[in-house]
C-alpha cells in the first residue's frame, strides 16, 4: 500500500479515535460493570442473602395461589419463573397481567423465599439496574439509547479496520513494550500491544454490540424501505404463529413433577419456566436451560401443560438460523457461557479496551502538545488532557461510589434510580470539574488514581462493617458477595500500585515546539 | 466535513443494501432479515474504509451515492 494511502488511513484512525474515544471508554467501562449485574444482586440487597436450600419449596401451589390472586381482578397472559440458584437464591416470578377493562398487559414482578415461599421485599431498582442500563442505553429512551451505544461499536470496528491496515509490522509490535523509553513510546507500545493481543475479542464485542444496539432501529427502517412501509409484517414474521386460548379450562400437570423429569431429559439444570395461557387446554410450559458446548444462551423444551408431553426441544428460543445467530450474538456479548471465569476474562479484555482508548487519545494529545502537529495553545491541549483524565477516572470513581450510595439509600424504597443516578452524575461531574481546574496534570493523575484506589478498596471494608462478619462468609451466596468484595480490593490495590509509580513531573525532555 | 459526508453517505448505502437484501434474498422474511441485519454492522465501517481508499474521497462517495440510488430504484420499482 502506498504511503499516501497509509497516511489517509492513519488520519482516519486518529479522527475516528478522537471523536469517539471518550464515548468508547464510557461504553467499555460501563460494560465491565454491567457484566457482573447478575452476580451483584445479592451484594446489592442484603435481604436477598438467603441460604439456597437443598430442596426448595414446592413451586406449583405457590404459583397457583399467585395466579388465582391475579385472576380475581384480570387476565394473566403469561408467567415466567426463575428458579433459585446460587447467585439469585429465590424464586423470581414475572407475570404479564391485564387488569379488567384494560387492553394493555402490565408486568408484575415478585420474589419468593426458596424454602418457605414467603413473599420477599419488593425488588430494588438501584445500583445494579443503573450499572446494567447505563451500559445498555446510557439511561436514554430505550431504542435511541441502544442505537447510540451501537454506534460506538461501528466506530470501534472502523478504528480496528484502519488500525490493522496502518500497522504493517503487527507480529513484531505485539512483542514490543519499551517501558524504559519516553512517555510517547510507552503509550504507543501499550496501545499496539493491547490492541493486537485483544484483537479477536475486540472485533467480536464491537460487532455484537453494534448489532444489538442497532437492530431495534434497523428493523423498522429496513421494513419501511424493503417492504414499503409494512413494518407489522416483519414483526409478525419474527414473532411467528401465536396460539389463541380456547377458553376450555383443564388441570395442568404439576411443575414439581415435571421439573426433575425435564432436568433428567436435558441433563442440565432448568433455570426458568414460562407458563403460557395458564389453565387453558392450549397451555404450555417452556423450560429453559443453559446447554453445554454451544453458544446458545438458553435452550428450550416445550411441553403441553395438560399432559406433560414434550412438543419441541430446540437449542434456540425459536427454530431457524436467524434465531440461532441472534442467540449466539447475545450469548457472546453478555458472556453467558462458561460462568464467572469467562466473565472475568471478558472484564480484563474490557479494561484493556479502556486502556487502548485512553492511550490512543493520549498519543493524539502528546503529538500535538509536544510534537509538531499541534495548532492550538499549550493550555488548550493541557485542558483537553485533564478533561480526558477527569472523564475516565471520574467514571471509575462514580461507578464505585454507587456501592456506597447503595447502603445509604433506604432498602424499603424500591425505586432508587433517580437517587443512584444523581450520586453517579454528581460524583462524575465533580471529578471532571476538579480535573479542569487543576493546573498540574501529573499531580492530577496521582490525585485521581489515589481517589480511585481508596474508593475501590474501601468497598469491602464498608460491606464487612455494615453486614457484619458473622454472615459474610456463610451461605451459598458467599462466593458472589465475597468475590465482588475481593475484586474491588484487588482493583484498589492495582490503582494504588499505579499511583505509587506515577511521576510528579514529566521525566523525558520536551521535544518539538 | 469530509468525514461527516462520508459517514452519512455510507450509512444510507448500508441501509439500502440491507433493505435490498431483505427484499430480494430467497427464503422467509426472518431469515432474510437475519442475514441482512448481521451484515449491516460490518458493511458500514467497510464502506467508510472504501471511501478513504481512493485519494479523492468524493469519487468513492459519488460511487456510493449512485449505488444507493440504484438500489432504492430496484427496491421501490421491482
Amino acid at each position: 500500500m502506498n504511503n499516501q494511502r497509509t497516511k489517509r488511513f492513519l488520519d482516519l484512525h486518529a479522527l475516528a479515535g478522537v471523536l469517539s474515544g471518550l464515548f468508547l471508554f464510557i461504553v467499555s467501562l460501563s460494560g465491565v460493570f454491567a457484566l457482573f449485574g447478575d452476580e451483584l444482586v445479592t451484594w446489592e440487597d442484603e435481604r436477598l442473602r438467603i441460604e439456597l436450600p437443598e430442596k426448595p419449596a414446592p413451586l406449583m401451589p405457590l404459583l397457583e395461589a399467585y395466579v388465582a390472586k391475579l385472576e380475581a381482578t384480570g387476565d394473566v397472559t403469561s408467567t415466567s419463573v426463575s428458579l433459585p440458584r446460587p447467585d439469585a437464591p429465590f424464586y423470581e416470578v414475572t407475570a404479564w397481567f391485564r387488569p379488567e377493562g384494560q387492553a394493555k398487559a402490565i408486568r408484575r414482578l415478585e420474589r419468593w423465599h426458596p424454602e418457605t415461599g414467603e413473599l420477599l421485599p419488593e425488588p430494588r431498582q438501584g445500583m445494579v439496574h443503573w450499572l446494567i442500563h447505563f451500559h445498555r442505553s446510557l439511561m436514554l429512551p430505550r431504542t435511541y439509547g441502544r442505537a447510540l451505544v451501537g454506534l460506538s461499536g461501528i466506530f470501534m470496528l472502523l478504528s480496528i479496520l484502519t488500525g490493522v491496515i496502518i500497522h504493517r509490522k503487527i507480529l513484531k509490535e505485539i512483542f514490543t513494550w519499551r517501558f524504559h523509553k519516553s512517555i510517547r513510546v510507552k503509550w504507543q507500545d501499550s496501545h499496539k500491544v493491547l490492541s493486537v493481543w485483544g484483537l479477536p475479542f475486540h472485533i467480536m464485542i464491537a460487532f455484537t454490540g453494534a448489532w444489538l444496539g442497532m437492530v431495534a432501529l434497523l428493523l423498522p427502517a429496513t421494513a419501511v424501505i424493503a417492504l414499503k412501509g409494512d413494518v407489522s409484517a416483519v414483526f409478525e414474521a419474527l414473532a411467528g404463529e401465536t396460539t389463541e386460548p380456547t377458553g376450555k379450562r383443564v388441570e395442568m400437570v404439576s411443575l414439581d413433577t415435571l421439573l426433575p423429569q425435564m432436568e433428567q431429559y436435558a441433563q442440565r439444570t432448568i433455570r426458568t419456566v414460562d407458563v403460557e395461557r395458564w389453565g387453558d387446554e392450549t397451555a404450555e410450559y417452556h423450560f429453559h436451560y443453559r446447554p453445554f458446548g454451544t453458544l446458545t444462551g438458553l435452550a428450550v423444551i416445550e411441553a403441553r401443560a395438560e399432559t406433560g408431553e414434550i412438543t419441541l426441544h430446540e437449542q434456540a428460543t425459536k427454530p431457524g438460523i436467524t434465531f440461532h445467530m441472534v442467540s449466539a450474538v447475545t450469548t457472546l456479548h453478555f458472556a453467558d457461557f462458561g460462568g464467572v471465569l469467562v466473565k472475568i476474562v471478558y472484564a480484563l479484555l474490557g479494561i484493556a479496551l479502556c486502556l487502548i482508548t485512553v492511550t490512543g487519545m493520549m498519543i493524539w494529545l502528546e503529538k500535538r502538545r509536544f510534537g509538531f502537529q499541534g495548532e492550538r495553545s499549550d493550555t488548550f491541549y493541557r485542558r483537553l488532557g485533564n478533561l480526558t483524565l477527569g472523564v475516565c477516572l471520574g467514571m471509575v470513581v462514580a461507578s464505585f461510589s454507587l456501592f456506597y450510595a447503595n447502603y445509604f439509600l433506604p432498602a424499603s424504597q424500591p425505586d432508587q434510580v433517580f437517587e443512584i443516578g444523581l450520586v453517579y452524575c454528581v460524583v462524575w461531574g465533580s471529578v471532571m470539574i476538579y480535573a479542569m481546574f487543576r493546573e498540574d496534570e501529573y499531580r492530577l493523575a496521582r490525585d485521581l488514581f489515589m481517589v480511585s484506589a481508596l474508593s475501590a478498596a474501601g468497598i469491602p471494608v464498608f460491606n464487612l462493617l455494615v453486614t457484619g462478619s458473622s454472615r459474610y462468609f456463610e451461605g451459598s451466596y458467599a462466593l458472589y458477595v465475597a468475590g465482588a468484595d475481593f475484586i474491588c480490593l484487588l482493583t484498589g490495590a492495582v490503582f494504588f500500585w499505579t499511583f505509587l509509580r506515577l511521576p510528579y513531573k514529566r521525566l523525558d525532555r520536551k521535544s518539538g515546539r | 466535513m469530509k468525514l461527516s459526508v462520508t459517514f452519512i453517505n455510507t450509512l444510507l448505502a448500508s441501509l439500502m443494501v440491507t433493505a435490498a437484501l431483505t427484499r430480494f434474498l430467497p427464503d422467509e422474511i426472518p431469515i432474510r432479515f437475519g442475514w441482512a441485519s448481521l451484515l449491516f454492522p460490518l458493511l458500514w465501517p467497510i464502506l467508510i474504509f472504501f471511501c478513504y481508499w481512493f485519494e479523492k474521497v468524493w469519487r468513492s462517495n459519488a460511487v456510493l451515492f449512485g449505488l444507493t440510488l440504484a438500489l432504492a430504484g430496484a427496491v421501490f420499482l421491482i
